[in-house]
């Protein structure tokens, strides 16, 4: 079988594995299939299996991919040719980037649609109004972010903004629809997209990173803009490289009391360029408490082990560890990646607490990342 | 840190003149004399404590008490040091952690410059500096807190947080000397050897290198980190072999401490992301990596015995980002590059590989140091 051939193969059965929400087979098997394929095609990773003596029989035994390697180097089955997309990591100016190279973008359409419905569609609701507090992202755009963002656009919206949108073109790259850009938050916009969804009488769902709402909530300076009953707003991203930071528990304050939200309809999503599946946290429909910050799901499709930074063995339940994620989505690229935040689990749920305290271990030391531009 | 809060006593302005100033310095280099002396009680207390407290095997502190600690200089040369560095009132230190032989120079700096010298110990570390003070009680003192008066020099050592936490506090007319985060890089030109006998003189430059590596655990601000490799990548495979080589056999002589939790978590990270990215070999408990795609960025890898090699161009493109940085330049190159590297890094040491980690005792090991009146 080529690699092509193999590869399509996998990208369907996982897409078939996310449609029965994991029962159409053992998650393990599943990434145990992926690992090995890649161990074929990737020589770094072969080399990385050799070292670490790790095994493509358990999957507890397959070494984790770090992130520092998409920095470093090419990170896919398949050569540059056959990239669908690149997404890039952040970085700050003049630091190396790291590139995700998807070969195909199917899969990852499948699995952010698929939590992204969940999360933040209230029951019984099929559509909804949704527009991005963010610079349109373009077609083929190099952010993995802005390329979903788009995606859901398309996939939980789909029609013209517009009242009546019959007989109207739908554009995912209307400048209507993308509410935020370097001069700000386009306020008279996301009236004009809440007054669209109060008349079909569907909620109206924002898609925003955390620094977008800060500006959302500089620019509308005490005003308040209502948005209708069931709308919610989702939350990625943190301040990295921003100038300003805000406490998030008071900026979920302050965004629920600027649109008028209920609580709880803020939700956030978490999600990494060298990722193809997301967290999300409970909405509050779903959740059988009240849904605590910073705590996610992860999608069938994604598991999160809290591991110890230096023997990478997982650390009891409810201890704080570095994350060692199996991602299924990643077909082409690296199905275990360790993620430098750190991480503990909560029964379903994982709490995400950011990057370890970097002190630098003794006075000298120059970590790595700080040289790598941070993540 | 438990010394007592006192100070030496301050003496008239006139009876700190040049030949006692000189006097002075001299005797702490006496005193770390001593420490180093493994028959002088203080030598057998050293001994006993720093393995504890610098995190360092046995035989790296023995490393570094014979072979790190100036105990060399002459009259002559501290004359010649005296006269060029201006007297104030006080001077305080405080020191760091990273290299436990580095107060011996510092202090000695200071009572050259100051007739009452204060030192504040690295928490982690305080062995070193309580042994200097218990060889020369008149000539320093071990306090909790510097206290600094307009017109006292400040020296502070160690990372950049600390740094700036200091100097916040410190009050104003106070003059500051930031002592932040370096690092030594090695630079090697392939060309500079003949191609018959190459291999052997690469083997021979690995060696050095790694002697220049091993000293404190590669936690020195003059610890080099990187090597540019001007060559082909059959030459550079065959030079960072040889430099693990190197240091495994060193290990064996001077085993590897153990490294703090976050040192080992990213030397773990770092291992496992070049295994993968590149090409990695195994140096005792360290590791050597090798690049040879001539990348322009760098890649400076965690203390612990660990060193990447790149290979570059004459340019040393890697080399500009990290500028600012570096304390520290060991060459194994021609005459062209090793006057190009002195001119375009002024503020560095460039000095031949296997001798970055014995600075002569010409002033501050790091030059890029630029003190400022608060």
């Amino acid at each position: 079988m080529s690699l092509l051939e193999e590869s399509d193969l996998l990208h369907a059965r996982v897409r078939r594995y996310l449609a029965a929400a994991g029962a159409a087979e053992p998650f393990e098997t599943l990434a145990l299939a992926l690992a090995r394929f890649q161990a074929r095609w990737i020589p770094g990773f072969a080399r990385l299996l050799d070292a670490r003596s790790g095994s493509l029989e358990e999957l507890a035994k397959v070494p984790g991919v770090p992130t520092d390697a998409f920095r470093l180097t090419r990170v896919a089955v398949h050569p540059p040719e056959l990239d669908e997309a690149r997404f890039e990591t952040s970085g700050t100016t003049g630091a190396r980037a790291g590139v995700h190279a998807l070969r195909s973008t199917a899969t990852y359409a499948a699995i952010s649609t698929w939590g992204a419905r969940r999360a933040l569609l209230p029951p019984g609701v099929a559509r909804a109004v949704v527009v991005g507090l963010a610079p349109c992202p373009g077609p083929a755009g190099r952010s993995s972010l802005g390329w979903m963002m788009r995606r859901l656009v398309e996939e939980l919206d789909g029609r013209a903004l517009r009242v009546d949108a019959t007989g109207a073109a739908f554009d995912a790259d209307d400048p209507a629809r993308w509410l935020a850009g370097g001069s700000g938050v386009d306020v008279a916009g996301l009236e004009r997209a809440a007054r669209v969804a109060r008349e079909r009488a569907e909620p109206l769902v924002v898609l925003a990173t955390a620094f977008a709402l800060v500006r959302l909530v500089d620019d509308l300076d005490g005003r308040r803009v209502e948005l209708p009953r069931g709308s919610v707003v989702m939350e990625t991203g943190g301040f990295k490289g921003r100038s300003r930071e805000v406490d998030p528990v008071d900026l979920r304050s302050a965004v629920e009391r600027a649109l008028r939200l209920a609580p709880g309809h803020v939700i956030g999503e978490y999600g990494m360029t060298e990722l193809t599946s997301q967290l999300w946290e409970a909405p509050p429909w779903c959740a059988s408490d009240s849904p605590r910050l910073r705590r996610f799901r992860p999608v069938p499709t994604l598991r999160v082990d809290p591991v110890d930074p230096v023997t990478l063995a997982p650390v009891p339940e409810g201890e704080l560890g570095i994350a060692r994620i199996t991602d299924l989505g990643n077909v082409d690229s690296a199905v275990v990646v360790l993620a430098q935040d750190q991480v503990r689990r909560v029964g379903d749920e994982v709490e995400l607490l950011g990057r370890a305290p970097g002190a630098p271990a003794r006075g000298c030391s120059l970590a790595l990342e700080s040289l790598l531009g941070g993540a | 840190m438990t010394g007592p809060r006192v100070e030496v006593a301050a003496r008239s302005p006139a009876a700190f003149d040049e030949p006692t100033r000189v006097r002075r310095a001299l005797a702490i280099l006496a005193a770390a004399a001593r420490i180093a002396d493994p028959a002088d009680p203080l030598g057998r207390r050293a001994r006993a404590e720093l393995p504890r407290t610098t995190g360092l095997s046995p035989e790296g502190v023995e490393l570094a008490l014979r072979e790190h600690l100036e105990v060399g200089p002459t009259d002559r040369e501290l004359g010649a040091l005296a006269r060029r560095t201006p007297v104030v009132a006080r001077t305080h230190l405080v020191l760091a952690s990273t290299v436990f032989v580095a107060p011996a120079r510092a202090v000695a700096l200071a009572v050259l410059e100051a007739p009452r010298v204060a030192l504040r110990p690295s928490r982690r570390e305080p062995a070193f500096p309580a042994l200097l003070v218990a060889a020369a009680p008149d000539l320093c003192a071990l306090v909790d807190e510097i206290d600094a008066a307009p017109g006292d020099h400040v020296h502070v050592f160690g990372a950049d947080e600390a740094q700036r936490a200091l100097r916040l506090a410190q009050p104003p007319g106070v003059r500051f000397h930031a002592h932040g985060p370096g690092l030594g890089v090695a630079v090697v030109e392939a060309e500079h050897f003949p191609a018959r006998g190459r291999d052997h003189a690469l083997g021979r430059v690995a060696r050095a290198l790694a002697a220049d590596v091993v000293p404190f655990d590669q936690r020195g601000c003059l610890s080099p980190r990187m090597a540019l490799f001007v060559g082909c990548a059959a030459d550079a495979e065959h030079f960072a072999r040889a430099l693990a080589r190197a240091l495994a056999e060193l290990e064996q002589r001077v085993p590897r401490g153990e490294l703090a939790p976050a040192e080992a978590a990213e030397a773990a990270r770092f291992r496992d992301t070049m295994t993968y990215a590149a090409q990695l070999w195994p140096a005792g408990r360290g590791a050597v990596s090798l690049a040879t795609a001539r990348d322009p960025l760098p890649i400076v890898p965690p203390v612990g015995r660990y060193l990447h090699v790149t290979v570059c161009g004459a340019g040393l493109e890697p080399l500009a980002p990290l500028r600012p940085l570096v304390t520290s330049v060991g060459v194994a190159a021609g005459l062209e590059l090793r006057a190009r590297l002195a001119r375009e890094l002024p503020s560095a040491r460039v000095v031949p590989l296997g001798t970055m980690q014995r600075p002569p005792l010409d002033g501050h090991v790091d030059r890029r140091v630029r003190p400022e009146t608060l």
